[in-house]
């Protein structure tokens, strides 16, 4: 790996090897005179976006005109095109992995790197679980249509995009079109007033907070005179004295607008509403998907592009404290399982900063990874069972329709506590297991550079942990203790969608608790090789 | 026996295992298959642990490197370099099977006390008997970790779902506290996995390697803090206590019983297994105010212990009393007191764990635990006074019994060190109290005239009641008579731990006292 100076990403030495659609690939900047020239350069680029396009394809061929074409009672089909769509993207995905076609597309603003492999594998999981959650779901709030799934999709495009993304715009188009897609998804139950409320909430903050994102990198143009994160890494490590309070304005306000996306305290007002509001497994997507895809771009910057930059740490350091004290104690108050999830999803967030905080030489990208992967299935297994519980006429997501849910469904209590067990953070379930990465990040990286902040976060970490397993453990009272409710409730509503997102993500989070290696492994995969572009 | 013998410790950590996935697939109807499972488990967990004290000195079974027996190695999660290593010695293999037979005990004993959800209840207590017997076992600090947190879940649903009247209460702090040690213990963890990476270059949980480092003496006081807080509130010791008499109170009587006989020796262990030898010049260091909250615990709790209402909260804060001489035992560093600290647990378990069977027995009978509603009972009751007597003997060190031996090992140690005898001279203090406390309880409840009416109809023990107590108090005259059965075993690693606290120059001084000034040193002329 080359790199100019101490931290700062060199140029790119990535070579693609293999190539799987096209076989002239170039890596140079490509003179594109003619039309001719053009088509041939994209061309050869494509190959980077296969699972892109092929997302792409499904979304607009598959479920839009499907659902034009379907009669009202099948429109269920347009879910099955999503997930072939799904399917077909994963196939590519793989294909990169496996030939190991890295490199730099697109003039130098879209790079496959194991990093962008990792998390693309991620957000086409939180896709899959998110059409298996909603195939019966959106029948039972009877707004079952293709643009749902073809939405879906084309989130799961943005998210792609901001991950590949080594570029401020490209990144920005991603993060619009995931963010565009949500507040469209969000606000999808358009009999249901809650989920209005929840669409114009996010709408309007989103709006803002992506304005406020577009301010800092417009400012970063101006300091630099590059939107190309390697060009800005090496421009600011370079830049003159008087410059460095503007560029730390655009480094915070690039803080508040992707923090507003990680729902990092205090940009986080949004969250509880929307989450609530959403249709459910809307809300697991957005709680994961948004997430993890908000993350990949923060650690390209902060620890690629700004390792040179004085300040921003010490403003995520007091961004994570405060994330742990809010989301946990306001968590501690709801009665409503989606907003107390709203509220841990919060201080999930907090952990996963603790990896990146924690900084690159310390595991802190492999940290940071593995928890986005660990909280994707634990999470979305939480929001499964919660999907089991809405039954026609009864919304199911209070604390109290989980009353004595062992008497009734002991598979669903149970696994459901072990779903908690891992939010928890609990051996042996996969969520001990993320909490011990970003533990070991950082104490490993207070051992080398002893600083009062790190210990600070450490400690709060430890104490959020115990703080989260109290309101974690009211769902669990709820079940395990609770008065059953009267008999005559209608069953949980099982359908082989939500059946096998709860045998995916249970087995997930019991198998990652027991045997963590292959976990770790991946995690290490997506931090290795890492901004060598 | 190839099978079996060199794998014996996966056996018996994991039969109960084995037990526990074989109720999840009995329907929950069939109550008595469900018990009979448990049952048999458990006794067939206990037996099978028998070998590792009899095979204990076998040749075949010591690791030469370590000196552990039964040792087991293997790669778990090879990245960060955790292995799946279990081991034991003395220390280790009499916590296994104080575990093993009290896990039995507690299993009998709730045949028919447990009246609801009996499924669960067998399938959780089989579940906790796994990370119970795994923590004795673990040789590496990661697995240790593991274990040590598995067992919390089990236990707060047998206190949350079968308890008394406060239970849920009672349930999530006792979680809440475990859970916030152990989470500050994980730090510590790791600040030592990443040091001894620091210094070998390897990374590895192996606690046997971490007791060969010589931590820099910051990093020691920083280590012990967070291990302190992690063991002390499992002990507990004394600002950390108020889980427990709530705890113990509104548990069920099995659940009770393994709290007192085996969780709470997970404090004290750690403190053995790991406090003492990786971190000398920190316990060093914070000799005296262990000490210091030894002696507090002992007394303070004794004399809380006085003024119970209730039963059970008595024999709660008398054990509190009681891991205050464990505590102080170990903290003395000297080989009789650590001895008498490690035999004191083993007392403890025996003891407490029999007085929470016999208020099990009673409340089960009359549904009260408050002592003012009892009283002559030992008229009606004989079988059950007898067995009473000889608990609350053993529990206030009466010689003959294994309480005195515990009890006397400690003071002996403590005042063996010239500049801990104050310590040694208050801790006395704590057996009198005792004597005061348990004495005064047994007069209230079995002599005096037998004048409640609900009182008259209660049956004395039956057969399966009497044989719950027949190994406790075999275990209790045995160690009170010939204690050498059990010490012996606790020579060898004791002595380490102390070197390592203490230094090799301290056995040589014991060994080789300097003469007084003046004296004539005879020499053996022919």
């Amino acid at each position: 790996m080359e790199t100019t100076g101490a931290g700062i990403p060199g140029p790119m030495d990535l070579i693609p090897r293999h190539y799987f659609f096209y076989t002239n690939a170039m890596n140079e900047p490509f003179p594109l005179k003619t039309v001719a020239d053009t088509l041939a350069y994209f061309g050869q680029n494509m190959g980077a976006l296969g699972p892109e396009l092929q997302l792409l394809l499904w979304a607009l061929i598959g479920c839009m005109i499907l659902e034009v074409l379907l009669p009202d009672q099948s429109k269920r089909l347009t879910g099955y095109a999503a997930l072939g769509g799904i399917a077909f993207a994963s196939f590519h995905l793989y294909k990169i992995y496996v030939n190991g076609f890295l490199g730099v597309f697109f003039n130098e603003t879209t790079v496959i790197d194991p990093f962008s492999i990792f998390f693309k594998a991620l957000f086409l999981a939180a896709a899959l679980l998110t059409v298996l959650l909603s195939l019966r779901f959106m029948e039972i709030e009877n707004e079952q249509s293709g643009e749902y799934y073809a939405l879906i999709l084309l989130a799961t495009i943005g998210m792609m995009v901001m991950v590949s993304a080594i570029d401020l715009l490209t990144i920005y188009i991603g993060l619009e079109l995931m963010a565009m897609s949500f507040y469209i998804l969000v606000g999808y139950l358009r009999r249901n007033r809650l989920s209005n409320e929840a669409s114009l909430k996010i709408f309007l903050l989103g709006a803002f907070a992506s304005g406020i994102l577009l301010y800092g990198f417009s400012l970063l143009y101006g300091l630099t005179g590059s939107t190309q994160l390697s060009v800005l890494a090496r421009q600011l490590a370079a830049a003159p004295a008087q410059n460095r309070e503007m560029i730390f304005l655009a480094v915070v306000l690039v803080i508040v607008g992707l923090g507003f996306k990680i729902a990092a305290v205090p940009f986080h007002m949004w969250a509880p509403d929307a989450y609530q509001g959403a249709p459910t497994p809307i809300t697991a997507f957005l709680s994961v998907g948004s997430k993890a895809a908000a993350f990949t771009v923060m650690l390209r910057l902060f620890l690629g592009s700004f390792v040179s930059v004085k300040g921003w740490f010490l403003v995520l350091g007091v961004v994570a404290l405060m994330t742990f004290v809010v989301g946990n104690l306001a968590a501690l108050l709801q009665t409503n399982v989606k907003r107390l999830l709203a509220y841990s999803s919060i201080s999930h967030a907090a952990y996963i900063l603790l990896g990146l905080l924690a900084g690159r030489e310390f595991g802190g990208i492999a940290a940071s990874s593995g928890y986005l992967l660990i909280y994707t299935f634990m999470n979305f297994g939480a929001f499964a069972v919660l999907i089991l519980m809405r039954r026609k006429g009864i919304p199911g997501d209070q604390i109290a329709d989980f009353n004595g849910l062992i008497f009734r469904h002991p598979v669903i209590a149970s696994l459901m506590l072990i779903f908690l067990l891992s939010l928890a953070g609990i051996p042996p379930t996969a969520g001990f297991i993320a909490k011990y990465m970003v533990f070991a990040a950082i104490i490993k990286a207070y051992m080398a550079q002893p600083s009062a902040m790190l210990l600070t976060l450490a400690i709060a970490g430890a104490v959020a942990a115990v703080v989260a397993l109290y309101y974690y453990f009211l769902i669990v009272k709820a079940m395990f203790t609770g008065e059953s409710q009267a008999e005559d409730l209608p069953a949980l509503s099982f359908s082989p969608g939500v059946t096998a997102a709860i045998v995916i993500t249970a087995g997930m989070t019991m198998w990652v608790g027991i045997f963590p290696d292959t976990i770790m492994r991946m995690a290490a995969y997506a931090a290795s090789n890492w901004g060598a572009w | 026996m190839d099978f079996f013998m060199p794998s014996i410790l996966n056996w018996v950590c994991y039969l109960p295992l084995a037990g526990f996935f074989l109720i999840l697939f009995v329907p929950k109807e069939k109550q008595a298959l469900v018990k009979w499972i448990a049952n048999v488990t458990t006794a067939a967990g206990f037996l099978i642990s028998l070998p590792l004290i009899l095979s204990f000195n076998d040749p075949a079974y010591i690791d030469k490197a370590t000196g552990f027996r039964f040792v087991l190695k293997a790669p778990w999660i090879p990245s960060i370099g955790v292995q799946y290593y279990i081991g034991i010695d003395g220390i280790s293999m009499l916590l296994t099977l104080l575990t093993t037979l009290l896990g039995f005990i507690a299993v009998l004993s709730s045949w028919s006390a447990i009246t609801v959800r009996i499924k669960e209840y067998y399938a959780f207590l089989l579940l906790l008997q796994v990370g119970m017997i795994g923590v004795f076992m673990s040789l590496d600090f990661f697995l240790f970790y593991v274990f040590w947190e598995v067992m919390l879940v089990p236990m707060y649903f047998l206190i949350g779902v079968w308890g008394g009247p406060r239970k849920l209460y009672a349930a999530i702090k006792f979680f809440l506290y475990t859970l916030a040690g152990s989470v500050l213990m994980l730090l510590g963890i790791l600040a030592l996995y990443f040091y001894q990476h620091s210094v070998s270059g390897i990374y590895s949980f192996d606690v046997l390697e971490m007791q060969k480092l010589g931590l820099p003496h910051n990093l020691q006081w920083w280590v012990f803090l967070a291990f302190f807080v992690g063991f002390a509130i499992k002990v507990p010791m004394f600002p950390f206590h108020t889980w427990l008499p709530d705890a113990h109170v509104e548990a069920p009587t099995a659940g009770s019983v393994i709290l007192a006989g085996v969780l709470l020796k997970m404090g004290t262990y750690g403190f053995v297994r790991f406090s003492l030898p990786i971190l000398p010049e920190a316990t060093k260091e914070f000799l005296p105010m262990m000490m210091v909250l030894c002696l507090i615990g002992i007394v303070y709790g004794a004399l809380v212990a006085m003024v119970q209402k209730d039963w059970k909260s008595l024999v709660a804060y008398s054990s509190v009393s009681h891991l205050g001489f464990c505590m102080l035992g170990v903290f003395a560093a000297t080989p009789v007191g650590l001895q008498g600290g490690i035999l004191q647990m083993i007392n403890h378990g025996i003891s407490t764990g029999a007085l929470f069977l016999l208020v099990g027995n009673v409340y089960e009978r009359r549904h009260t635990r408050m002592i003012s509603e009892y009283g002559g009972l030992s008229h009606h009751m004989p079988v059950y006074a007898t067995i009473f007597l000889i608990m609350t003997l053993s529990s206030i060190g009466m010689p003959a019994l294994n309480g005195f031996i515990g009890e006397f090992m400690i003071l002996q140690g403590t005042f063996a060190q010239p500049d801990l005898r104050l310590y040694a001279g208050i801790a006395v203090s704590g057996i009198v109290l005792g004597a005061a406390y348990m004495l005064w309880l047994y007069q209230r409840v079995m002599f005096g005239p037998l004048d409640k009416e609900e009182n008259k109809a209660m049956k004395d023990l039956n057969l399966r009641e009497i044989a719950t107590y027949v190994p406790l108090i075999i275990l209790a005259f045995w160690i009170g008579l010939y204690p050498r059965t059990f010490l012996q075993y606790l020579d060898q690693p004791v002595n380490q731990i102390v070197e390592r606290v203490r230094g090799k120059a301290y056995f040589q001084a014991v060994q080789n006292p300097v003469p007084p000034a003046g004296a004539v040193v005879r020499s053996n002329q022919h």
